[in-house]
């Protein structure tokens, strides 16, 4: 089966990589390589290690190869407090009683119960800098816990080209030489492909370019303290971001997703970044470091005309939450779900449309439930029902776990009602010992790693 | 302005009816609660029958018994209980046709590859072999084998599932026991007037003949296709599905105890329905399920006596009268309604039990700690229709495709079906794809078995199985049969198993 892939560049190396394995797949890279809008580092959600499998490159080859950090919480800066949460379960329940509505309970009544986040091992670990491998033994505290990744993507670039031409040199065509017309739906490609996929870049095919993004480093005084851990801080201009993409580093990668995209001149981006770049440790910001990623008017396609397409810059999105990386990930699994349909463009598009969209729909609700939380929103369904009853609205599919959620707006202060029946029938002093000894384990374990 | 009744904290919850959905409800909030903190009861009459809903079960049922803490061996000789592997369809699809749905999936992946691809291919270097011949739960079911997956030998495939058949009457009893040791008090009478409270209509307590007044903060509606709480008192809308699922009656009929005890349930279509058949302990539950369009209520007891090979019907009960679909809502004001009081879908997959757990598991989800129920009503009313469909559109499946020659299944093929279940047949039938699917019931394997036994076959598959020749694919498959025939050469009959288990006494 022959596949093009029209645009060369980490989105195009990506879904090549996770075709490669097919050894069916005779896939051409078409087009001029071209230097990512994308940030240089990113970080990804835990399924990302679903993208690996599909590829057939181990955590551990990747985690050796590419300059990248596994990702355990996120530290949000909010009002003078940190509020920390990731992908992890929290505390353990007793009896039919949820730990949510344990701890709220005794938080309710102003006992010294800490923090939400106290009792997740996985926090407790980024806390204190550390990291250890998750286990799937669900004896195992190392089972309450996953982990994304903070990568960087030139070093990602370089080794998924690196690995696919040393394991798979017959499959794979780099044709940098074709001109691929932009505001043509095929461009001067070869029509003889069984399928084509569209990851060109577009911007040349629409006027109005607003900036959506800015992404800098800095040289800091010492090494920051933002091992596997990603910053997120709510400033008046949007998201400011702040990740290392790896643990030696001294140099931090910042980035500011906007609220809404701005016309900036230079000078302007400039001052932006100056603005955010005041905290005492920074020495200076990286000259050339600075870079702006726009976003361009545009539908969210995930298809153009019959094939499937991606559109580079709607991931630019204002997120504190997915990257780049992370939308072509889900766009690989919705690709690989349905490319059995190919042949049937308008069955493909059926299947692929509701596969992609489904995964999104999920991760744009947790992405939202930060910014509702911090807004005070009222009207978000998901956060009402879990201020209700403690539980947790799942989509099917869903990417997000309960549990993830669960931190999110718990760490927020978000705390359902008092009074759950099950956690009522229990004795407030039979409750503070069980979260006693919750801390203790917690303690004792991450002490001894 | 008119009064609102104030939230208050919940102390009362009333369970109108007994039955299977009754007990089931008060044994589950009998595990969780504490009756000093909020006081179960249950009201029923001994006057009034139950319908004894679903003999037989899916695996899911075992997630409730584990919630109680019931022990297996008790609760299956209490119950009159036999193993469950699946069900096997006879006759659907075409006259002969001859299926089977286990509740575990089919063949192994070959390094990612789901086996259905790996399946088809062999088909194209000359398999004939059906699908579910690729099922280890199948394989036994075909010798009337048995044994619990964990018992399974190390080196052998132990990729099954198990559910049970059960003397549902008898599961309400050894609930009420359970129940009521825990707590839950039961109060003899039938309801005579329900008193509400004006502002916001919520009911406040119900009166029974015997003048005895029970006050509750939330009521639980278990009083099965009467509905006297959601539907008769509080007029919630019911959403009626005969269009799709035409079948309207049932009889049931019980006959002497199978000489050889089989581990699966008979789903076997007639001309204008099907007959069940499941082997209990001590006796089998048969039953006809039919249309009342293409059949009489005679025709249909003449046909289940001779499908029973009887000269005269036993004792038999029914016509049992029914009406598929659901509430629109389920959860009304301060009344949640379980079991048929809540929808009815015709037992062919077996599910009644399951939505009864189903709704008793949202409840105790949800259950908020005081009366300001409008958040929680509403979750649970869309997770209760979206289950509720989605049994619908498999079921419905079922009859859809079928190329046999009655008017009763020539209707049933020409249907409109749901947009959502045709997408799904168009998908299917181009390469086999089906979409991944995390909650609720019925995942792919379930799918691929109806799909494949009604006669469907995909007219491609899955091109990244391609990686394999078909003769490659056909080794495969072969290989994999023959792994499965030497794990259930060794299974003991499920009649053996049931008596070394002490589950069945000799």
């Amino acid at each position: 089966m022959k596949i093009e892939l029209l645009g060369n560049n980490l989105t195009s190396w990506m879904i090549a990589a996770a075709l490669a394995p097919c050894s069916q797949f005779q896939m051409s890279i078409l087009g001029e390589k071209t230097r990512h809008q994308y940030p240089p580092v990113q970080s990804v959600f835990p399924w990302f290690e679903q993208y690996l499998e599909l590829t057939k490159i181990t955590p551990n080859i990747f985690t050796k190869q590419v300059s990248c950090q596994p990702l355990l919480a996120y530290q949000v800066f909010h009002s003078d407090k940190t509020h920390r949460f990731g992908f992890c379960d929290t505390g353990a329940p007793l009896g039919p009683a949820d730990f949510i509505h344990l701890f709220s309970q005794l938080a309710g009544q102003n006992y010294p119960v800490g923090e939400f986040f106290d009792y997740s091992f996985a926090i407790q670990l980024a806390k204190q800098g550390k990291y250890i491998q998750p286990k799937k033994d669900a004896m195992s505290i190392l089972s309450t816990f996953e982990h994304g990744y903070i990568i960087d993507t030139d070093s990602f670039l370089t080794f998924l080209k690196n690995q696919l031409k040393a394991h798979y040199p017959g499959q794979i065509r780099e044709i940098e030489e074709i001109q691929l017309n932009l505001s043509d739906k095929n461009g001067d490609v070869n029509q003889q492909a069984d399928l084509q996929i569209d990851c060109r870049e577009r911007q040349s095919q629409y006027k109005h370019r607003t900036i959506q993004s800015v992404s800098w480093q800095c040289q800091l005084s010492e090494k920051p303290q933002l091992n596997f851990q990603k910053q997120v801080q709510l400033t008046q201009s949007g998201w400011l971001l702040a990740l290392k993409p790896n643990t030696d580093s001294n140099t931090i990668h910042f980035q500011l997703n906007l609220t809404e995209s701005l016309e900036l001149t230079q000078s302007q981006i400039q001052t932006l970044v100056q603005q955010h770049s005041t905290d005492k440790n920074i020495q200076a910001v990286i000259p050339n470091s600075i870079q702006v990623q726009e976003i361009i008017e545009g539908p969210l396609i995930a298809f153009n005309q019959s094939a499937p397409a991606f559109n580079v810059h709607q991931t630019q999105a204002n997120s504190w939450a997915m990257s780049s990386i992370d939308y072509t990930v889900l766009f690989i699994m919705a690709l690989l779900d349905c490319i059995a349909l190919f042949k049937t463009p308008d069955l493909f598009q059926l299947a692929f449309n509701k596969c992609y969209q489904d995964k999104l729909t999920s991760v744009h609700r947790y992405q939202n439930m930060l910014s509702d939380t911090l807004k005070g929103t009222t009207t978000n369904d998901s956060i009402n029902l879990f201020l209700a009853s403690g539980r947790i609205k799942q989509l099917d599919p869903d990417l997000i776990q309960p549990a993830w959620v669960a931190g999110l707006l718990m760490s927020l202060g978000y705390y359902p009602k008092s009074g759950n029946p099950f956690a009522r029938q229990l004795p407030n002093a039979q409750i503070s010992q069980h979260l006693q000894q919750i801390r203790q384990v917690l303690q004792r374990t991450s002490q001894s790693i | 302005m008119t009064p609102v009744s104030q939230p208050k904290r919940i102390k009362n919850i009333v369970i109108l009816g007994g039955g299977t959905a009754g007990w089931m409800t008060a044994a589950a909030l009998s595990r969780a609660l504490k009756p000093e903190n909020i006081k179960v009861t249950l009201v029923e009459s001994d006057k009034i029958g139950t319908v004894g809903v679903g003999e037989a079960t899916i695996p899911h049922i075992r997630t409730f018994n584990a919630l109680l803490g019931l022990n297996e061996t008790e609760f299956m000789e209490a119950t009159q209980a036999t193993y469950k592997l699946g069900i096997q369809f006879y006759g659907w699809g075409k006259a002969d046709s001859d299926y089977f749905h286990p509740f575990s999936g089919f063949g192994k992946p070959y390094d990612n590859i789901d086996f259905q691809a790996i399946y088809q291919k062999a088909r194209l270097a000359g398999l004939t072999l059906p699908l579910d011949a690729f099922s280890t739960a199948n394989e036994a079911c075909r010798q009337n084998k048995f044994c619990l997956p964990q018992a399974m030998p190390a080196d052998s495939l132990n990729n099954f599932s198990y559910a049970y058949h059960l003397d549902a009457t008898a599961y309400a009893q050894f609930l009420r026991q359970y129940a009521e040791q825990q707590g839950v008090t039961r109060i003899e009478g039938q309801l005579q007037s329900i008193q509400t409270c004006l502002a916001d209509g919520h009911i406040q307590a119900l009166t029974l003949d015997n003048n005895t007044k029970i006050e509750g903060d939330l009521f639980i509606d278990c009083s099965g296709f009467r509905a006297l709480l959601i539907g008769q008192h509080l007029k919630s809308e019911y959403q009626n599905w005969t269009q799709w699922l035409k079948c309207d009656s049932a009889i049931a009929m019980q006959s002497e105890q199978q000489k050889t005890l089989a581990p699966y349930t008979r789903s076997t279509a007639h001309e204008s329905g099907w007959f069940w058949q499941i082997p209990l302990q001590k006796r089998t539950g048969n039953g006809i399920v039919y249309s009342r369009e293409y059949l009489s209520d005679d025709s249909a007891l003449a046909k289940l006596t001779a499908q029973l090979n009887l000269t005269e019907p036993n004792p038999y009960n029914g016509p049992i009268r029914f009406n598929p679909g659901m509430r629109k809502q389920s959860w009304q004001k301060n009344c949640v309604a379980i079991g048929l009081a809540s929808g009815f879908l015709e037992p062919l997959e077996s599910t009644s039990i399951h939505l009864i757990q189903l709704s008793i598991f949202k409840l105790i989800e949800l259950l908020p700690g005081d009366t300001q129920f409008e958040t929680a009503r509403a979750e649970f009313n869309r997770l209760i229709k979206d289950e509720y469909v989605n049994v619908r559109d498999f079921i419905i499946l079922h009859y859809a495709l079928n190329d046999r020659p009655e008017n009763f299944w020539k209707a049933c093929r020409d249907m409109a079906l749901p947009q959502t279940l045709q997408n799904k047949i168009a998908l299917f039938k181009a390469v086999g794809y089906l979409a991944q699917k995390e909650q609720g019931l019925f995942f792919k394997p379930s799918w691929q078995a109806v799909l494949f036994g009604q006669g469907l076959i995909p007219d491609g598959h899955d091109c990244k199985a391609d990686i394999l020749t078909n003769k490659q694919a056909l080794d495969w498959v072969y290989t994999y049969l023959s792994k499965q025939k030497q794990s259930v050469e060794n299974m003991p009959l499920h009649q053996k198993w049931l008596q070394q288990t002490g589950a069945m006494r000799k």
